[in-house]
């Protein structure tokens, strides 16, 4: 394994360094630009059975790039040197100094052309001192976007030590991405019917693949005639599971099992209403439907107020009780995930001196719509943000209005005649505790 | 960065305290079985360092409680010192204070209101009493011609000149006569009984040699409806009082251990020291304690010919304003307070 891996890397950098010498021998004078390679380089298998992927490249300058044409020139080997040495990486072609083609139709058809069987661009952009790296790649195979993300350099490169530069960042999520393939995923021989039977949760609908929905029946399989060899991707969704999208290569097996794993019934919130006041909640997946039912809790017996008179620590004998209905507008495998939702919610008090709550008297109760978005923070924990506009109901209108001063306005609340008021200024953050 | 950009543009539209009012909840309790009659405010009460709120409106003149009419009333603060001052509701509907008196009370005994405030029937008139424990003590009398001033006072009514060579100790307004007061006052044969009236006519001693052992200071207070009389006083470590009637002596009432503010019409004691609603009867058994949630005692007045009890609540407003609003509930239910 040591040995292949070392012939692997060899290949890779033999190839690099070629194409590289091809792309600076034409971007010194000759009128054919550095093409791409017509005659595609043969890669070196990764092992009898696995090929690396082919992948035409190009590194441009994106916007304020702080580093000349030379430097580029440095950096561009720099990094087709570290990804010869990933085991496992694609073989780049590279496409030398041209502008790389806007279209994506273009850029298909210009890695098609090159013999590659998906293309990467990276941008070196930012300032001298602290350069990001887009990067944008399109894998052909399974005619998707593969990788779409910038990724930002601490500090400046260092082009007299160049060949340090191990371009992990960049480096790691290309060869995830593009792992070898067998060698007859790139056979252009007609491809043989297989019948595949799917096996999952019963009721999953799975979507994506060529001969349209497929839905698991109640003995937990469904099967489906498809071409192999052929790369195939797809999305599976269950009631009750996390969807979940599966990309293979059907090269003649007749069974595959889905990984489908159950969707969360309860997650906790510890958050902060209105920038400064703590409560918590739960939120209670309903089971078959995709929605949420909440109750929450806000106390505003201890907490932060820009409007507190002279004081800025504030605490007030109120609570709040909240009941939401809402529904998850993003898919659950999503990592940033919207969702909606409304509900009511209670104003109750435990006055000074007194032994039992009360329902407020001025601000008794309100309807309350959601609108949140949430993002993965460490494992089961995430972050949201939900912004929170309510409507109030009181019974006692003229006293709210002066419950703010004389002549002092209302805000942040606008008054509905003839016995409400509206807060347009209420979000929670917090964080969310998926289980 | 994005992210971060969200976060903090939540916390900058945040961070506004809730609308609240503490006092609506702390008395909602008891104000749900009362009558409300009305609400006077907001106003501007002067000053941040403002305490010990109280308002008391206008005896009413109705002849039913829904046709009572909140119009006006005196409030008495504390800054430093006794500040009387009389807010009203103007034509246009908004309220309005009139310069504020203030009162140069002399401190007394720490167990006993410096002073007593009594709202003459029907009549803008408020007179304070300052009364010293065995000492002279002054009436400081204040009119108010209404509905909207001008508000004068004080003048002075030195209980003394007549009362002669008299103390007075307690004194409550007559709920049946206006601009008349009953008072309890210290002669050379002991306690006895008078009234007057706020116009400096001599009074009238309706009782005399009372005995009431170990009373030295007494806050008293008088009914003439059913002619029953009642006397507090701090005696070492609590409140004693004692309870006569014009046809008996007074007795001392062991189960009712704190002051009495008035005795009303049906004959139950009402106590509100330290903010808690206490009914005793006539046999000093206590049949309710409630905590008044910074509801207020103002009077007890008719209304027709029913008693009510009124009370007022002072609330503290955004930005030192204050609003008052005042409840009333017959005598007869007081007793369900405690339900």
């Amino acid at each position: 394994m040591v040995v292949e891996a070392m012939q692997n890397r060899f290949a890779h950098l033999a190839i690099a360094v070629f194409l590289l010498c091809a792309a600076g021998a034409g971007a010194q004078g000759s009128s054919v630009p550095a093409p791409v390679p017509s005659a595609q380089p043969a890669p070196a298998p990764a092992s009898p059975e696995k090929a690396p992927r082919r992948m035409l490249f190009s590194m441009e300058k994106g916007t304020f790039s702080g580093y000349s044409d030379d430097e580029m020139v440095v950096l561009k080997r720099s990094f087709l040197t570290a990804l010869a040495d990933a085991e496992g990486a694609p073989v780049p072609i590279d496409y030398g100094s041209r502008g790389f083609p806007g279209s994506q139709n273009d850029r298909n058809k210009a890695a098609r052309d090159a013999g590659a069987d998906c293309w990467l661009v990276l941008k070196i952009g930012g300032f001298r001192g602290s350069p990001s790296i887009s990067v944008l790649s399109y894998d052909l195979l399974y005619n998707i976007k593969s990788l779409d993300f910038s990724v930002s350099h601490p500090e400046a490169f260092s082009m007299l030590d160049i060949f340090r530069e191990r371009w992990d960042d960049v480096v790691r999520p290309i060869v995830k991405k593009y792992p070898p393939l067998v060698s007859h995923a790139y056979s252009r021989g007609p491809p043989a019917p297989v019948t595949l039977t799917i096996h999952g949760a019963p009721g999953t609908e799975i979507t994506g693949l060529p001969s349209g929905r497929l839905v698991i029946g109640s003995d937990g399989s469904a099967s489906v005639d498809l071409p192999s060899p052929a790369p195939y991707s797809f999305r599976a969704a269950a009631a009750g599971y996390v969807p979940s999208t599966t990309r293979m290569y059907l090269d003649g097996q007749t069974e595959i099992t889905l990984d489908q794993a159950r969707s969360p019934w309860l997650r906790l919130d510890a958050a902060f209403l209105d920038g400064f006041f703590p409560g918590a909640s739960a939120n209670f997946s309903i089971p078959s439907l995709p929605l949420f039912a909440r109750v929450g809790f806000t106390t505003f017996r201890v907490g932060i107020a820009v409007n507190n008179k002279d004081q800025v620590l504030a605490s007030i004998p109120l609570s709040q009780v909240t009941f939401h209905l809402g529904f998850y507008v993003s898919p659950e495998d999503r990592s940033t995930r919207l969702y909606v939702g409304a509900g009511a919610l209670l104003r109750i008090s435990l006055p000074p001196g007194s032994q039992t709550f009360t329902v407020d008297k001025l601000l008794p109760w309100g309807v309350q719509a959601i609108a949140g978005v949430e993002f993965p923070v460490s494992g089961k924990l995430r972050a949201f943000v939900e912004y929170s506009p309510s409507f109030y109901f009181t019974p006692d209108p003229d006293l709210f209005k002066v419950s703010f001063g004389k002549d002092s306005g209302t805000f942040p609340y606008i008054t509905v005649p003839p016995t409400g008021a509206i807060d347009l200024f209420e979000a929670r953050l917090g964080f969310r505790w998926v289980l | 960065m994005k992210r971060i950009t969200i976060l903090l543009s939540c916390l900058a539209i945040g961070g506004c305290l809730p609308a609240f009012l503490v006092e609506l909840n702390s008395s909602a309790g008891l104000t749900a079985k009362m009558s409300s009659v009305g609400t006077l405010g907001p106003v501007s009460l002067g000053g941040s360092n403002v305490t010990n709120v109280r308002f008391l409106p206008l005896r009413p003149t109705a002849s039913t409680i829904t046709s009572v009419s909140l119009q006006s009333g005196f409030m008495i603060t504390e800054s430093g010192s006794d500040y009387l001052q009389f807010g009203y509701v103007d034509s246009n509907g908004q309220s309005q204070v009139l310069g504020g008196q203030p009162l140069n009370l002399t401190a007394g005994d720490p167990h006993y209101p410096n002073n007593q405030f009594e709202v003459s029937t029907s009549a803008g008139t408020i007179v304070a009493f300052n009364l010293l424990p065995q000492a002279t003590s002054t009436g400081y009398v204040f009119a108010v011609t209404l509905p909207s001033g001008p508000f004068t006072g004080p003048t002075n009514w030195t209980m003394s000149a007549v009362l002669s060579a008299s103390s007075v100790l307690g004194v409550s307004a007559d709920i049946s006569t206006a601009n008349s007061f009953d008072f309890l006052f210290w002669n050379a044969t002991g306690f006895a009984e008078g009234s007057t009236t706020a116009s400096g006519t001599v009074a009238t001693a309706t009782r005399s040699g009372l005995s009431m052992p170990g009373v030295s200071t007494v806050r008293s207070l008088y009914s003439t409806v059913n002619g029953v009389s009642c006397a507090s006083s701090f005696s070492g470590s609590q409140w004693v009082c004692y309870r006569w009637t014009s046809a008996t002596s007074p007795a001392l009432l062991p189960g009712v251990t704190h002051r009495i503010d008035a005795v009303l019409t049906s004959g139950d004691l009402l106590s509100t020291e330290d903010g808690i609603l206490r009914l005793y009867d006539q046999n000093g058994s206590q049949v309710v304690s409630v905590s008044l949630g910074g509801l207020q005692f103002c009077y007890e007045a008719y209304v027709g010919t029913t008693a009510y009890v009124f009370f007022s609540l002072p609330i503290n407003l955004h930005g030192n304003g204050w609003s008052f609003r005042v409840y009333a509930i017959p005598t007869s239910s007081m007793r369900s307070l405690g339900d």
